[in-house]
């Protein structure tokens, strides 16, 4: 007498076709999560974070004092707003270091070797696709009478 | 029935077989992903570049080049606003940074002057990419420039900057 199985009657028939299932199962999982890997990889907070804050460093680095840089900056205020991020704390400049945040749990910081005053914000905020990088002299290079004329 | 359990035992060490086909594969293709970003944001390059280029513009004004760089009493971070010190975390325990500025006599050749600031190794790992003519990611990124100047006086001179900027732990 044959033991009733899940779709077939047949015992054995029935059970290489759950394991043919689950096999099919894992491996579209598999794929599937590997596809959402790789797509996160390039839209991600973390690249995004990391690539802003480089691309700031360089034109920090590469402006002389009293320079006013405007760069196109919709990429990284889209992703705040959906991660429901406060755009107006995106990047932040302390001494020579940048950083760009695109979420409340993530941060990427870098340095630059200019020495000079930089601050950065949004050009304004109820259009806020544009990033405006203040550069000037640093306080203490005035008072010493450093002149880039000189 | 003796050739329905081979074929099962077969069936079950092929499966497993597979999974490990994948995994090998996806490791490969994660690791092609994470290549391939990261080299999209290794900016040291650029940041010597950029080094070079204000050294040069710092040293020579106008192409009469300062004749306190031909003299030695130049303080190229002072002078040029440079800032080597580093705030973050990742690079406090080591200097990241390396100049070079060489002032040589146009017609001689001979070296009339040289100023190092920073990691004086570096010069020794820039040597050797440039001799193997390939770029080591774990080495610091160089840049090599020469300008010719004259001073006050009409004297021609050939300014040699090489500089280097390690930064690996957010480069690589």
């Amino acid at each position: 007498m044959l033991k009733k199985g899940l779709f077939f009657k047949n015992k054995k028939a029935d059970n290489i076709l759950v394991e043919n299932i689950i096999f099919l199962v894992l491996n579209v999982l598999f794929f599937a999560i590997l596809i959402i890997f790789l797509a996160r990889q390039g839209q991600g907070v973390v690249l995004n974070e990391e690539i802003f804050a480089k691309k700031i460093a360089l034109i920090i680095d590469n402006a002389k004092p009293d320079s006013d840089i405007i760069i196109d900056f919709s990429k990284a205020v889209e992703i705040a707003q959906k991660k429901n991020f406060d755009i107006s704390k995106i990047v932040t400049i302390t001494d020579n270091i940048i950083k760009v945040q695109l979420s409340e749990k993530s941060g990427y910081s870098y340095s630059f070797f200019n020495s000079v005053e930089a601050n950065a914000f949004l050009l304004d905020i109820n259009n806020p696709n544009k990033l405006i990088i203040v550069v000037r002299e640093k306080e203490a290079n005035k008072e010493n009478g450093f002149d880039e004329n000189q | 029935m003796g050739l329905m359990k081979i074929n099962k035992r077969g069936y079950q060490l092929l499966s497993a077989y597979w999974f490990v086909i994948l995994a090998i594969i996806a490791g490969a293709i994660i690791s092609g992903a994470l290549l391939f970003y990261s080299n999209v944001a290794d900016v040291r390059g650029s940041e010597a570049d950029i080094l070079s280029g204000k050294i040069i513009d710092c040293v020579i004004k106008g192409g009469i080049v300062n004749q306190e760089f031909v003299d030695g009493n130049f303080d190229i971070l002072q002078e040029c606003k440079i800032n080597f010190e580093e705030g973050l975390p990742e690079f406090a325990d080591e200097e990241q940074y390396y100049i070079q500025l060489k002032i040589l006599n146009f017609d001689t050749g001979v070296e009339i002057r040289k100023q190092e600031i920073g990691r004086i190794d570096f010069e020794q790992k820039c040597l050797d990419q440039e001799l193997k003519g390939k770029i080591e990611k774990t080495f610091p990124q160089c840049k090599r420039k020469s300008v010719y100047s004259i001073d006050s006086q009409g004297s021609k001179y050939l300014i040699k900057v090489l500089t280097a900027v390690r930064k690996t732990e957010k480069n690589v």
